[in-house]
C-alpha cells in the first residue's frame, strides 16, 4: 500500500497542484519562493495539525471572493435555501487536499473504511480533506453582529472587522468556524458529472498513514515542543534528544530483558545504599523535626528518604553527553563544542530513529501510543524540510539514501541479511531542498520541480505548477540518458536556478561571468546556472528545458564547414553550412551559413514549448570598415577587441591586421588559422590574468554575446 | 418404580479431552480444516472455546495485533457474549460479539451497496404483495396489505438518493435509515456470497472465526459462512460450536450436522460434567426421538432426582 499522489488546492500559491509521490523517495526542488516549503507546510497542516490553518494560507485570489461573500451577506441575510449555496460557495474557496492511495486486494481489510463500495478490486482509493464552515449561519450571524457594532463609524475610521476575511483572521476565529472534514472521494466518470463524496471519520486516515515531520519552521503544531526550535538552535541539546529517545523507547525499567536484570539489580542495590546513607545523614535534622512537633501524636507518618536512581536521570545533565577523540585517552570535548554540521547530523539521525521506532512500536513506545492493540499504520510518511542546513557537501550527497535506509532499518521493514525491503509496511520520504549536493546522487525520476507561473486567464495570481521529472527520467530516451549523466558530472543546480546559460567550452565558462559582472548588473543578483556543453549535444537538453520552463540562453558556435564537411573559415557565397546540431535541430533550425548569419536579431529568441529561449552564435561584425565573420568565441572575442593593445601585442594578430590593411586578406581566415593554432585552455586563462592584473583592463564581449545577455537580463527583470 | 430408570451411562472425566487436542490441529492458518463441535449442555463447550482461544493467543497475539487482525467469536445473545468475555482472558485480538453486531460491523458504511440491495428486493416484495392484493378480498388483511404497499412505494422513492444507513442493536430506532434485525443478517449473508471484496475483508481481518450456538444462528448466515469456507479454503478457519437441542429462538439451522458441507470435520463432546445421572438419562430419552445424540454422565456423578411438574396453561403465580 502506498500514497500515489496528492492534489492540493487553494493553499497559498499552490492554487491547483498535483504532487505525484515516488514509492520511496521524492525530492521537491525549484527556485526560491516557488512553493516547496508551502507544500510541506500544507501537508503538515492537513495531515497532522488541522488547526494550524490561517486565513492568509488561503490563496490570495480567493480573499476577494470571501470578502464578497461577506458583503453579500451584509446587504441581505441569506434564506435557509440560500445558506446551503453560500456554504458551497465558501467551500470552493477554501483549501482542500485529495489523497490517492494505491492498495492491493489483500489489504482490503485495512482500507475497508475508505472503500467507496464493495465493487473495488484493488487499485486506487481517494480521500478528500476539505476545510468547511462548521455552521455557516452562525458564522454569518456572528460576523454581521460584529459588523453592526462598528457600522456606524465605518466611514470615519477603519475598524475591525473590515470584511469577512478580516473577521476570520482574528485570534482563533478561523479554527472556530472552519474545520476539516474528511470524505471518501469517487472521481467523476463523465466530464459533466461531479465527484461523489461520502463522509468519512477523521481517524480512518490516521490509521493508514503515520506522518512525521522535521521542519525548519517554528511552532508548527501543538505536538511540537515549543522549545524545540530547530536543529541549529543552541537549546536543542543532544542530551535532551538522547534522553527522550531513551525514555520513550529504550528504558528497560518497563520491559526488562535478561541483560537488563543485572544492571537493574545493581541499580536497586545502589538505591538501597544511597537511601540508607541519606537516612543516616538526615537522622539529626529529623530528630530536630520531632522536637518541633512533627510527627507528634495522632498517627502521623514519619518522614523518610528514598533515593531513586534511573537511567533517565543519568542523562539529565548537559555534561552527560561528551565526545571522545581517542579511545585510549581521557580527554573529552563537551557537547556544545561539536561543529554545527555534526550537531545537525546527529539531531537528524536521532529524530529519524525516533520516528521509525515509534512507528514500529519498539519497546515502551508501544504503550505510549495508547492501546497495545493498535494496528501499525501501513504507510509511514516522513516530511523533511531542507535537511542540508549546516550539513557539509559530502554528507549532503549521501543524505537522502542514508536517511531512507535508516527509516527502514528494522526487522519488520527490511531483511537484515539480504537487505531486501519487506512489502507489508511502506515508508515514503518527502524532502524539500535548495541544495544541489542533496540531489547529486538521486535518481532524477524522484525530483518534482516547482515551476513559477505568472497569472493567466484561469488562475488570476502568480502560482506554481509541479513538473514531474519521472515523466522524463523514468524510462529516459537516449537524449535524456546523456542529460542525466552530464548533469551528475557537472552541477545539479539547474533545478534551483532563475535562468540557465549553456556555453560551448571552457573559455566561455571562464569569461562569461566576467562579462556579466562588468556589463550586466541586472544579472548579478540572479541565480544563474551555467552548463558547459558542446553545440553537438546542447539540443539534448531541449526536453528538460521545456519541462522546467526556465529562461534559457544558449551561446554556441556557428561551426562553419565546407562542402566536404571540413571545418573552415566562414565565408559567404561558397555554400558553407553549419555543423552545429543545436542550430540545425533546436533553433533556428537552419543549416546554410548565409541563412544563419543573416538571421534578424529578433529571430534568435523564441518560445520552445512554453520555455523562453535565446540561441546566440557568431554574427557578422564590422571591423576596420569591413564585414567580418567569425566562427568561434575566441576569434569573435579578438575581433570585438581588435584594437585592444592586449591582442595587438600578439605577433600573429598584429600580422593579421597588417595583412588585412595591406592586401585585404580576410580577417576571418587569418584569425581562423590563429585560433586553430591556439591551445584553447591557455587563451582563456591568459585573458583572465590580463583582466585580473589591473582593474582598468577590460574586454568587450562580442556582440552576439552582448545581445544574448541583454535578452536574458530583460527576461529576468521584474515586470513593472 | 425401578431406581435404575433413566440412569445414564458414565464415563471418565477426561473422556472428551482428545477433542481439544485435535481441534488445535485444525487451528493452523491455511489448514483448510473447518470444524463443528457438538457440545450439549454441561459438556464444557465454553471450556473448549477457551482452550482454542488460548492456543491461538499464544501463536498469534503479537502478529495479529500489529497487523490489525482479530479472532472473531460470534454468539447469539448479548448475555452469551458477556459470559464468554467473563470466562476467557481478555486480549485485544479477541473480538467477541453477537451475530447481529458482527454482521453490522461488516456491512456498515457500504451505503451504496445496501441501497442497491433494497432497490432490488423491495420491488420484488412489492410485486408479491400486489399480486396477493389483487386476488384477495377486502377486509382487515387487505387494508394492512394496502398500507404496506404504500409504505414500500414510499421507500423506493426515498431510496432514489444516496442514504446513510444505521442499525440499533437494541432495536429502538424507528428512523427510515435504521435497518431491521433480519435485514442486517440477510444483507450480510448476501454480500458475503456475492461480493468478493466482502469475503476478502472478512477472511483477512478474521483468519479464525468461531460461531457459538451455531444451531440458533440464522440459516442464511450459517450457509454464507459455509460458502465462505469453501471459497476461501486456505485463508480462513471456521469453527462452529453448538447443539441442536438448545434452541432458544426460531430461525436456526435445525439440521445442523446433517447438512454440513463435505470437508468439514465434526467433533462430539459427549460428557455432561454438570448433571446427575438421571438428568442426563432423561435428556437422552428425549433426544432419542430426534437426533439420537447420547450424553454420558461423569464417573461418580450422583444418581439425582427428577421432579415432574404439570401445570394448566392459564395458571397465575
Amino acid at each position: 500500500m502506498k500514497i500515489t499522489s496528492f492534489i492540493l488546492k487553494n493553499y497559498r500559491r499552490l492554487v491547483d497542484v498535483t504532487l505525484v509521490l515516488d514509492d520511496k523517495k521524492t525530492v521537491l526542488v525549484g527556485a526560491n519562493n516557488s512553493g516547496k516549503t508551502s507544500c510541506i507546510s500544507a501537508l503538515h497542516t492537513f495531515l497532522k495539525s488541522p488547526d494550524n490553518l490561517k486565513i492568509r494560507d488561503i490563496s490570495k485570489q480567493n480573499w476577494k471572493e470571501i470578502q464578497n461573500l461577506g458583503k453579500k451577506t451584509e446587504s441581505e441575510f441569506p434564506t435557509s435555501e440560500e445558506m446551503h449555496e453560500r456554504a458551497d460557495d465558501l467551500a470552493k474557496l477554501l483549501p482542500s487536499l485529495d489523497i490517492d492511495i494505491t492498495a492491493d486486494v489483500s489489504d482490503a481489510y485495512k482500507v475497508r473504511d475508505i472503500l467507496p463500495d464493495l465493487e473495488w478490486r484493488g487499485g486506487t482509493l481517494s480521500v478528500r480533506i476539505a476545510y468547511e464552515a462548521v455552521d455557516i449561519s452562525k458564522l454569518f450571524r456572528d460576523f454581521i453582529d460584529a459588523k453592526n457594532v462598528v457600522s456606524g463609524h465605518n466611514a470615519k475610521v477603519n475598524l475591525w472587522p473590515k470584511d469577512l476575511c478580516d473577521y476570520l483572521e482574528k485570534g482563533q476565529n478561523l479554527s472556530k468556524y472552519i474545520r476539516q472534514k474528511h470524505y471518501i472521494l469517487s472521481r467523476k466518470q463523465a466530464p459533466n458529472a461531479s465527484d461523489i463524496l461520502q463522509p468519512l471519520k477523521s481517524d480512518a486516515l490516521k490509521k493508514l498513514i503515520r506522518v512525521d515531520v522535521i521542519s525548519e519552521q517554528r511552532g508548527l503544531g501543538a505536538e511540537d515542543n515549543t522549545e524545540q526550535k530547530g536543529p541549529y538552535s543552541e537549546k536543542q541539546r543532544l542530551n535532551k534528544l538522547l534522553r527522550e529517545y531513551y525514555d520513550r523507547i529504550l528504558n528497560p525499567e518497563d520491559f526488562p530483558e535478561e541483560k537488563d536484570l543485572k544492571v537493574l539489580g545493581q541499580q536497586q542495590e545502589l538505591e538501597e545504599g544511597f537511601t540508607n546513607r541519606l537516612n543516616e545523614q538526615f537522622k539529626d535534622p529529623f530528630e530536630e523535626l520531632k522536637n518541633m512537633g512533627y510527627p507528634g501524636i495522632g498517627g502521623n507518618p514519619t518522614v523518610e528518604i528514598a533515593a531513586k536512581i534511573s537511567g533517565t536521570d543519568a542523562l539529565q545533565k548537559s555534561s552527560s553527553v561528551r565526545y571522545r577523540f581517542d579511545k585510549d585517552e581521557e580527554e573529552f570535548l563537551p557537547e556544545s563544542y561539536l561543529g554545527l554540521g555534526y550537531q545537525n547530523l546527529i539531531y537528524l539521525t536521532f529524530r529519524l530513529l525516533e520516528f521509525r521506532d515509534k512507528w514500529m512500536r519498539v519497546g515502551k513506545s508501544a504503550l505510549i501510543e495508547g492501546k497495545l492493540e493498535e494496528m501499525i499504520e501501513p504507510i509511514h510518511l516522513v516530511l523533511l524540510e531542507e535537511p542540508e542546513v549546516n550539513l557539509h557537501a559530502q554528507v549532503q550527497q549521501v543524505f537522502v539514501s542514508k536517511a531512507y535506509s535508516t527509516l527502514r532499518n528494522h526487522p519488520n521493514l527490511c531483511d537484515k541479511s539480504t537487505k531486501i525491503d519487506k512489502p507489508d509496511y511502506q515508508t515514503q520520504l518527502l524532502i524539500s531542498t535548495h541544495s544541489s549536493h542533496i540531489i547529486n546522487n538521486i535518481d532524477f525520476k524522484d525530483l518534482r520541480y516547482f515551476k513559477r507561473n505568472n497569472a493567466n486567464e484561469s488562475i488570476l495570481m502568480d502560482h506554481t505548477f509541479i513538473a514531474n521529472m519521472s515523466e522524463l527520467f523514468s524510462k529516459p530516451k537516449e537524449a535524456l540518458l546523456f542529460v542525466r549523466k552530464h548533469l551528475k558530472l557537472t552541477h545539479c543546480d539547474i533545478f534551483f536556478a532563475d535562468g540557465i546559460i549553456f556555453v560551448e567550452g571552457q573559455a566561455e565558462r571562464l569569461l562569461v561571468p566576467e562579462f556579466i559582472t562588468q556589463n550586466f548588473s541586472g544579472l548579478t543578483n540572479k541565480y544563474i546556472s551555467m552548463l558547459e556543453v558542446s553545440g553537438a549535444h546542447t539540443h539534448k537538453y531541449k526536453e528538460l528545458v521545456e519541462k522546467l520552463g526556465i529562461v534559457t540562453l544558449v551561446m554556441t558556435d556557428i561551426d562553419s564547414v565546407n562542402s566536404d564537411k571540413k571545418s573552415c573559415a566562414p565565408e559567404r557565397g561558397v555554400e558553407q553550412k553549419s555543423n552545429n546540431d543545436t542550430l540545425k535541430k533546436w533553433h533556428p533550425k537552419k543549416e546554410l551559413l548565409e541563412d544563419l548569419v543573416d538571421l534578424a536579431e529578433s529571430g534568435h529568441a523564441t518560445i520552445s514549448e512554453g520555455a523562453l529561449l535565446y540561441i546566440a552564435y557568431q554574427k557578422p561584425m564590422e571591423v576596420l570598415g569591413k564585414e567580418v565573420l567569425s566562427r568561434t568565441f575566441e576569434d569573435a572575442l579578438i575581433l570585438a577587441n581588435f584594437e585592444n593593445e592586449y591582442f595587438q601585442r600578439k605577433a600573429k594578430i598584429k600580422e593579421a591586421k597588417a595583412d588585412f590593411e595591406k592586401n585585404g586578406e580576410p580577417l576571418s581566415k587569418s584569425l581562423y588559422q590563429y585560433v586553430q593554432g591556439l591551445k584553447k585552455g591557455d587563451f582563456a586563462f591568459d585573458c583572465l590574468f590580463y583582466l585580473a592584473d589591473n582593474t582598468n583592463n577590460k574586454l568587450t564581449p562580442p556582440e552576439y554575446m552582448r545581445d544574448g545577455l541583454k535578452w536574458l537580463e530583460t527576461q529576468l527583470s521584474p515586470k513593472v | 418404580m425401578s431406581e435404575y430408570l433413566f440412569l445414564a451411562e458414565t464415563k471418565h472425566i477426561e473422556q472428551d479431552d482428545d477433542i481439544d487436542v485435535v481441534i488445535k490441529e485444525c487451528l493452523q492458518i491455511g489448514s483448510g480444516k473447518n470444524f463443528i463441535t457438538f457440545a450439549g449442555a454441561g459438556s464444557g463447550k465454553t471450556y473448549s472455546l477457551k482452550k482454542a482461544l488460548e492456543f491461538l493467543k499464544s501463536q498469534h497475539s503479537d502478529n495479529f495485533s500489529r497487523q490489525g487482525k482479530r479472532i472473531a467469536v460470534v454468539t447469539f445473545t448479548n448475555n452469551a457474549a458477556n459470559e464468554i468475555v467473563d470466562r476467557i482472558e481478555q486480549n485485544p485480538i479477541f473480538s467477541v460479539s453477537t451475530i447481529h453486531s458482527f454482521c453490522w460491523s461488516a456491512i456498515t458504511g457500504f451505503n451504496e451497496d445496501i441501497r442497491k440491495w433494497y432497490l432490488e428486493k423491495i420491488p420484488f416484495d412489492l410485486g408479491e404483495l400486489e399480486k396477493k392484493e389483487e386476488k384477495g378480498r377486502a377486509g382487515k388483511a387487505s387494508d394492512a396489505r394496502k398500507r404496506t404497499i404504500t409504505r414500500l412505494k414510499e421507500k423506493i422513492d426515498w431510496l432514489a438518493e444516496s442514504r446513510s444507513f444505521t442499525y440499533d442493536p437494541s432495536g429502538v430506532s424507528s428512523s427510515k435509515n435504521a435497518l431491521s434485525h433480519t435485514d442486517v443478517l440477510k444483507i450480510f449473508a448476501h454480500f458475503l456470497i456475492t461480493k468478493p471484496m466482502m469475503a476478502e475483508v472478512i477472511v483477512n481481518k478474521f483468519p479464525f472465526i468461531f460461531i457459538d450456538e451455531s444451531q440458533d444462528t440464522d440459516k442464511n448466515v450459517i450457509n454464507s459462512f459455509f460458502e465462505l469456507a469453501s471459497m476461501k479454503v486456505n485463508e480462513v478457519v471456521i469453527g462452529l460450536f453448538g447443539d441442536t437441542m438448545q434452541r432458544i429462538f426460531g430461525g436456526g439451522e435445525a439440521e445442523l450436522g446433517k447438512t454440513k458441507p463435505s470437508g468439514w470435520v465434526s467433533f462430539d463432546k459427549k460428557m455432561n460434567h454438570r448433571s446427575a445421572k438421571r438428568i442426563v438419562g432423561l435428556g437422552n430419552q428425549i433426544r432419542d426421538e430426534s437426533d439420537k445424540r447420547k450424553q454420558y454422565a461423569r464417573n461418580g456423578a450422583k444418581d439425582g432426582h427428577i421432579r415432574y411438574f404439570l401445570l394448566p396453561h392459564n395458571v397465575k403465580k
